[in-house]
């Protein structure tokens, strides 16, 4: 429901208060010539282009570590996941004050070291806040994918392992043999949560850089033109083009889901 | 041979914990920032250089927190009203949906089961005009109803999924011998299904709860009040509204208001949710 309406709006000039008109597709061709929109997408590629791999690459190799049956592996699998329940908001709140250049202990931190003479300003260069955020949202939902891919790993049969060990198989070849090709349905989920994830990210810019030093996400341009500007038609069209992303990208999503159930019988 | 192998076993379970140990560190620290932090002198807090270990303990943080917004209780109180509308819609209907799909064969289940599956994958996020719009239009504008409503309606397509399986799990058999035993509708429900649902039950709610508890953009642009926030909203008032920059006593002491039920709830029921991640995601 609220998706067709959603596609109804973006074809008309639908201001906050008054009577919505058509006007076909403006809204689309004035989104393609909005600049600071097509900033924001370009911001958002790379945003997911940098962050979905950094999310399975840390995932995996925590996933590995906790798939050893060892003593205290339940301890670090909780203190993993921990940072998955607290919101984004709240992380924000605690990054902002984390990376502060003036009150912030990493500064301090990084001063007393050596590594810097000066505070570093996280938040004011487009760089350091990209990595500002980077590394918040890492800690935040890091447990996640590292979650899905330890179930993958524990649900590889023991006697495969076994096998490969009684042929005398080493740790990488363990890995690359074995691992890797009986994990690509767990692997492919972590890509795409994680990539729909990053599509969607609004609070971790919105908060904590406040879209300064270009880093003004899809999602935060959208509110901006919708309700900072109350253009609802064109924020309404540029949603649909979202929407589309999402769903393509989900698309894979179901397919594997399905496979799999099929897969299985 | 046994013997070195036991002693290589020892060397590397030496190296893993100390791996280990040192990702946690790095996993602990915001946590232990934020506590520090929390339980600073307000003067402490503000100095420049910061201090890594706080020198005196203090709760004028969270005294001062007590006059946010329009003061700290009717923001948790709103927070509060907030997850029990989402926790107690989305575990009512998912429970009787998903109990529908998995044992009712009724015409369309198939395709409705599809739509179901398709809507998991809709984001609210580009949603939030139309949605504005209708909350205006039915007169829940900056209600907590109209908010809480909405939430439900998107963790429903996951939560019947959820409940569903948690349902097909069930043995036939168990049902039939609590039919046979003159049970029906909701006495069988209560008596024989719900202690095999439980767990699917804990896990749709958890899920619920950390959703709505934590949801912060759509809170913020529906509720336009300041007396309807919820505490992730209300805390932007720390950063916004202070006059000499970021508030950093108010800030750290509410993020931590805000994050301790979720993690209190997440330590104590944790196999649960973690079980339930596992088997929405990985196995079905």
């Amino acid at each position: 429901m609220p998706v067709l309406k959603v596609i109804q709006i973006s074809f008309y000039n639908w201001p906050l208060l008054g009577d919505p008109t058509w006007t076909g597709i403006d809204n689309y061709v004035e989104m393609f010539q909005d600049q600071s929109f097509m900033k924001s997408v370009g911001f958002s590629a790379v945003y997911a282009a940098i962050l979905v791999p950094t999310l399975l690459l840390i995932g995996f190799l925590l996933a590995l570590l906790l798939n050893e049956p060892r003593r205290g592996v339940g301890f670090f699998r909780t203190l993993f996941f921990a940072p998955v329940v607290v919101g984004f908001a709240s992380a924000s709140y605690l990054w902002i004050y984390l990376v502060n250049s003036r009150v912030g202990i990493l500064d301090q931190a990084l001063v007393d070291v050596g590594l810097t003479k000066e505070p570093v300003v996280w938040l004011a260069n487009s760089r350091l806040a990209l990595i500002s955020v980077l590394s918040m949202v890492v800690w935040k939902s890091v447990g996640f994918g590292t979650l899905l891919l330890l179930a993958g790993l524990q649900s590889i049969p023991g006697d495969i392992i076994e096998a490969a060990r009684i042929d005398r198989a080493n740790w990488l070849q363990m890995l690359r043999e074995i691992k890797l090709p009986m994990m690509r349905r767990p692997i492919a989920l972590t890509l795409v949560l994680s990539a729909v994830g990053a599509l969607l990210s609004f609070e971790q810019f919105y908060l904590l850089t406040g879209g300064r030093a270009n880093t003004t996400p899809v999602v935060m341009a959208i509110f901006n033109i919708s309700f900072g500007r109350f253009q609802l038609g064109t924020g309404a069209a540029m949603s649909v083009v979202l929407l589309i992303a999402v769903v393509i990208i989900s698309g894979v999503q179901l397919l594997i889901l399905k496979d799999q159930s099929t897969g299985d019988e | 041979m046994k013997k070195s192998n036991s002693t290589q076993r020892k060397q590397i379970g030496i190296v893993w914990v100390t791996v280990c140990s040192v990702i946690s560190l790095l996993f602990a620290f915001p946590f232990y920032i934020l506590l520090s932090a929390s339980f600073k002198t307000v003067q402490e807090l503000n100095q420049v250089p910061p201090t890594y270990f706080p020198k005196g303990f203090s709760i004028e943080s969270f005294q001062r927190l007590g006059k946010i917004g329009n003061g700290i209780w009717i923001h948790v109180t709103n927070s509060i009203i907030l997850a029990s509308i989402t926790v107690v819609g989305t575990v009512v209907i998912s429970t009787l949906a998903g109990w529908g799909f998995a044992r009712y064969p009724f015409r369309g289940r198939g395709i409705l089961f599809l739509l179901l599956l398709a809507a998991i994958m809709i984001p609210f996020q580009p949603l939030l005009i139309p949605l504005f719009l209708v909350l205006k239009t039915i007169g829940l504008s900056s209600s907590l109803l109209g908010v809480g409503l909405i939430y439900v309606a998107f963790q429903m397509p996951f939560a019947v999924f959820v409940m569903r399986n948690a349902f097909l799990d069930v043995p036939t058999a168990l049902e039939d011998a609590g039919r046979v035993d003159g049970a029906s509708g909701l006495k069988l429900f209560t008596s024989v299904l719900f202690p095999l649902v439980r767990p699917g039950i804990i896990t749709v709610g958890m899920f619920a709860f950390f959703s709505s508890w934590n949801e912060y953009l759509a809170a913020m642009v529906l509720l336009q009040r300041q007396d309807s926030y919820p505490l992730p909203v209300v805390l932007q008032t720390a950063i916004v509204t202070a006059s000499t920059g970021v508030d950093w006593s108010l800030l750290q002491a509410g993020v931590l208001a805000t994050m301790l039920p979720c993690l209190m709830l997440f330590f104590v029921l944790q196999r649960f949710y973690i079980s339930g991640i596992v088997a929405g995601a990985v196995k079905d």
